[in-house]
């Protein structure tokens, strides 16, 4: 096979970013696989276990002990908070595209605040709404309540299904999400819609039939990016979540920081790990070849 | 009134209804940040602040920690930008112009990564750390920033220069073009503006970015958002200063959007002008 | 006596009054004691006399103390740095930082042999130190024996942290405390409030809805609150300085203690009658939140908190009353230790010395809402500060120095705490 100058070009170019991801990325991943066996990569000694043993993972798979339901918590949770901001920054993203209101241009600087919001300082904001005697908290209770739905006021933070991680969670994905529909979706060409219209299609018609199928791949992909960054956040859910069940990044940073327990901590990160990457490469797989054909 | 007049009215409301409603969903968290920033005396059970004041700005800017901080959230941002962006230009150049096999799996090892939360990356990388001597130390804070920010960064320039027409290069050197030349009057006009929103995906990356600088860094180095958790997480809760620091990040923040929008016109979305 | 006799008695005379008058001013000029060593380690500190160790740290001129807490706290060590380098000559440097980064650092820093640190004095509380000292990261020197002041301290908390045996390897210097809040307005004491753990359950059944406590791994109110609970319902004898074995624990937390109950199964009663069953709040201010807004009446909380609150302006004052209820509640009391590769050794125990002065000692009261570690310190707490309404209004606990003297002073078990702290997410909340 002959090297070609664009190949050399190629590896030069993409060396320091394999160099950095090398360095940053796979070692420490390859200490905490080690680490979830108890063998320590560097020759520190992580408290009285003495590798190899599979005491993390009996440990984590034991249905006494709380991991496997808050790993089912945490995938749970994030597909619920993805499935809403993707909607509704996709919708959003479509009825600006379809109306084009003037005044959008001039406010549309507001859509970045949460972009610009520390994850904890927007968590933080959401529980001041959300917690008993929060605005937020107080309206809802009242109408929901004036509805007959409920009993009492319900917690709206710190509860056990997850209401306030959602809340906060959605604030900040809805912008990602939006902002990546925002662009494709004025590439389309207006012809396309003129066209439908002629033929007399109505608006939610010319959504149905030409906006999402165009763009259901960004849908898909953008969906990925949402999913696999609310499962990966720890800010919000530390903040916003409730006693029990907990998302795991939150027990694993507990294991390191209150129990000193490491190797909970490595086999709960091993789990993570595996769980992010089989569903970020499963979407991207799919996604990234049609991805290619289609920008083409 | 025309039918075309009532119609068009109508659809004012719409819109009117619609963007209010986003507007609204955005800023009203943060007006409840202003009440927190500015109430001297606001006692729970009441619904607004009954007295209000710059207290907690001067507590805040008073402790020599929260200046640091602010001097650090501020210098790192920019640097992990210019860092990111290093590692990301080229790159983005590789994947956005030759999609081989080697670039379909960089592309995939980076988006994986996206996928990794940032505590198990940050466990794993405590002891490497520390076996290089490199905790509390400033500089090796940058590459921490910088792994969460590549992702996305990477994704935005692969983006702009997956709209550069391929012939257009090859057209640029069959009529004599140096490299020099086609970055500058090829690939830098039609690509900037992808480069700039990675450019901004890093910074504000890596102005939040909080548990990696926490593991890595603190006490030593705090960053803004650590300034904030140590008033807002966990055992200790002070919100009023967390409120008032909260405003000296977001402030600037929204300035510099608004400068972005207006005259560099940078789009709010990935690829379009 | 003869000529000759008295000339060698007046010779003899004048060679003893020469010899003395040497032997003199030797010893005037000649130390006895050796001089001065370069560095203090754990056999010369206690052949030193105290003001050669404060002669030492001022030739060392720095001490770096690590602590951790909320504003309050920082706002106030950092105060107290200055005043002792103004006082003394000696730098006193504040860093602000957490607990667990700091003893990790250590025990890392003792692993790969750093024979010289950056950290001067250590404010941790007993599991921090207690990992620290195991791994050797600890001075491993008896620090009541060398500083004068320790003595004001009581006995147990010298040599015990939490019920671990310290040694006096750390020496406490403040103690937090947790009492009973409740909405002094509408509640008189005793009353209208659960005077002992005895009355709590038919107090909550009387008022479901308006007691709560904080999540135990949130915050320390709230594992504070479940050790007293737990001293209670199987009496202190049951944990006072009894070893930790996982077993015992567990057959202990499922034998019957009261109500024909055990422990799980009592917070589970309690649980139904709590505000929005089921619902911890997760940590010390969201606990203290809920009272403020006048959601709950009741809530076991640090006095310290009560009255930052209260400086904030979230807190209305006139709501405020504190007690602790009988038998009686445990406390930790937190302090220092010195690393074992303190640079400035001696400044570290100069410093700390300092701290435990009387006048430093009064200032903790008043500026952050803690009691002295050295009990008499309290006389010289102002009457005004004493009269703040977050201090506990019973007998004995009105007046440190009679509540020290006569009792009853429970302390916590760290290990069973920590056994309660883990096992009440499967048991009380989960279920």
């Amino acid at each position: 096979m002959k090297i070609t100058k664009e190949d050399i070009i190629s590896v030069v170019f993409l060396l320091p970013l394999y160099a950095f991801l090398s360095v940053m990325v796979f070692i420490p991943i390859l200490n905490v696989i080690l680490g979830s066996f108890g063998i320590s990569l560097f020759g520190l000694s992580m408290g009285k276990v003495k590798g190899p043993v599979l005491d993390g993972y009996l440990n984590f798979v034991n249905p006494s002990k709380p991991y496997l339901y808050s790993l089912f918590f945490t995938i749970y949770i994030s597909v619920i908070a993805t499935v809403i901001s993707v909607a509704a920054g996709y919708l959003f993203a479509i009825y600006l595209t379809v109306k084009r209101p003037p005044i959008w241009s001039k406010i549309s600087s507001i859509m970045t605040i949460p972009l610009f919001t520390p994850y904890v300082v927007g968590a933080f904001m959401w529980w001041t709404l959300l917690f008993p005697r929060g605005y937020l908290a107080i309206v809802i209770n009242r109408i929901l309540m004036g509805l007959g739905l409920t009993k009492g006021p319900i917690p709206l933070v710190n509860d056990p299904y997850g209401i306030g991680i959602l809340f906060g969670e959605v604030w900040i994905r809805f912008v990602i999400s939006f902002m990546i529909f925002y662009g494709p979706l004025q590439l389309i060409s207006q012809d396309l819609v003129d066209a439908a219209r002629s033929l007399g299609a109505s608006t939610w018609q010319v959504i149905l039939k030409v906006y999402i199928p165009l763009t259901k791949y960004a849908i898909v992909a953008t969906s990925a990016i949402v999913l696999l960054a609310t499962m990966a956040g720890i800010s919000i859910p530390l903040i916003l979540g409730g006693s029990w069940p907990q998302f795991l990044n939150v027990m694993i940073y507990l294991d390191v920081t209150k129990t000193f327990d490491f190797i909970s901590a490595y086999t709960s990160g091993v789990f993570y790990l595996v769980a992010s990457a089989v569903l970020g490469y499963i979407l991207f797989r799919f996604t990234a070849r049609r991805i290619e054909f289609q920008v083409r | 009134m025309t039918v075309m007049a009532v119609a068009d009215r109508r659809q004012r409301l719409w819109d009117l209804l619609v963007i209010g409603f986003v507007v609204f969903y955005m800023v009203f968290p943060i007006f409840v940040l202003l009440e927190y920033a500015f109430a001297e005396v606001w006692y729970a059970y009441q619904l607004f602040p009954t007295k209000l004041g710059f207290k907690w700005f001067s507590w805040v800017l008073r402790h020599y920690d929260t200046r640091m901080a602010i001097i650090y959230s501020y210098t790192l941002a920019p640097l992990a930008m210019l860092a990111t962006l290093a590692l990301c230009i080229p790159a983005g150049y590789v994947l956005g112009t030759r999609r081989t096999k080697l670039s379909l799996l960089t592309e995939n090892l980076v988006n994986m990564n996206m996928a990794l939360p940032v505590i198990v990356i940050g466990t794993g990388l405590l002891p490497l750390y520390f076996k290089l001597g490199l905790l509390n130390n400033y500089w090796a804070i940058i590459p921490a920033h910088m792994i969460g920010a590549i992702p996305y960064t990477l994704r935005s320039i692969t983006a702009a220069f997956m709209q550069v027409p391929r012939d257009l290069e090859e057209v640029a050197r069959v009529l004599g073009a140096t490299k020099i030349q086609v970055i500058r009057k090829v690939y830098l006009p039609l690509t900037w503006r992808g480069i700039l929103a990675g450019g901004i995906f890093a910074f504000s990356w890596s102005l939040n970015e909080f548990i990696l600088t926490l593991l890595l860094g603190f006490p030593t180095i705090k960053t803004l958002p650590i300034a904030i958790y140590e008033y807002v997480g966990g055992y200790y809760l002070t919100p009023q200063p967390a409120a008032a620091l909260s405003l000296l990040i977001l402030i600037p923040s929204i300035f510099i959007a608004i400068f972005l929008e207006k005259y560099v016109k940078v789009s709010l979305g990935m690829g379009g002008g | 006596m003869t000529g000759g006799s008295r000339l060698s008695a007046i010779v003899g005379a004048k060679v003893l009054g020469i010899a003395i008058a040497l032997i003199l001013l030797l010893s005037c000029t000649v130390r006895l004691s050796p001089a001065l060593p370069e560095k203090l380690d754990e056999r010369n500190v206690y052949a030193l006399t105290w003001d050669e160790i404060v002669e030492l740290a001022k030739k060392e001129g720095k001490v770096v103390w690590y602590g951790f807490g909320s504003t309050y706290e920082r706002d106030f060590f950092t105060e107290l740095c200055e005043m002792f380098t103004k006082e003394t000559g000696i730098q006193a440097v504040y860093v602000h930082g957490h607990w667990f980064d700091t003893v990790q650092k250590l025990i890392s820093e003792k692993k790969a042999g750093k024979e010289v640190g950056e950290i001067d004095l250590v404010l941790a509380w007993s599991k921090p130190f207690a990992m620290a000292y195991e791994a050797g990261a600890v001075w491993d020197v008896n620090l009541a024996e060398i500083i004068p002041n320790a003595k004001g301290i009581p006995f147990v908390a010298k040599y015990f942290h939490d019920m671990y045996p310290s040694n006096a390897r750390h020496l406490p210097i403040l103690s937090w405390w947790v009492g009973f809040l409740y909405r002094k307005d509408l509640l008189k004491y005793p009353d209208d409030v659960p005077k002992s753990f005895d009355e709590l359950l038919d107090w909550v059944k009387k008022h479901p809805g308006k007691f709560t406590y904080c999540d135990p791994n949130k915050g320390g109110s709230g594992h504070t609150f479940l050790m007293g609970l737990a001293e209670w319902f199987y009496g202190y004898d049951a944990f006072a300085f009894a070893e930790y074995d996982e077993a015992r624990a567990e057959e202990l937390f499922s034998s019957p203690g009261k109500y024909g109950m055990n422990f799980w199964e009592y917070l589970n009663e309690l649980e139904k009658y709590c505000y929005q069953p089921g619902i911890y709040p997760q940590g010390n201010k969201a606990t203290i939140e809920l009272f403020e807004a006048g959601e709950v009446l009741l809530i076991p909380m640090w006095i310290s908190i009560t009255m930052q609150e209260v400086q904030t302006g979230r807190l209305d004052p006139n709501w405020v009353g504190m007690y602790i209820p009988e038998p009686t509640m445990p406390g930790p009391f937190d302090g220092c230790f010195i690393p074992f590769n303190a640079p400035h050794k001696a400044a570290a125990l100069v410093f700390l010395n300092w701290l435990l002065s009387p006048k430093v000692q009064a200032l903790i009261p008043q500026k952050i809402g803690a009691y002295p570690a050295v009990t008499e310190a309290w006389k010289l707490v102002p009457d005004e500060v004493k009269k703040q309404p977050w201090w506990p209004i019973n007998e004995p606990y009105k007046d440190l120095v009679k509540w020290r003297k006569f009792g009853p002073m429970w302390y916590r078990h760290a290990d069973y705490m920590f056994y309660i702290m883990k096992k009440w997410i499967d048991e009380v909340a989960r279920g």
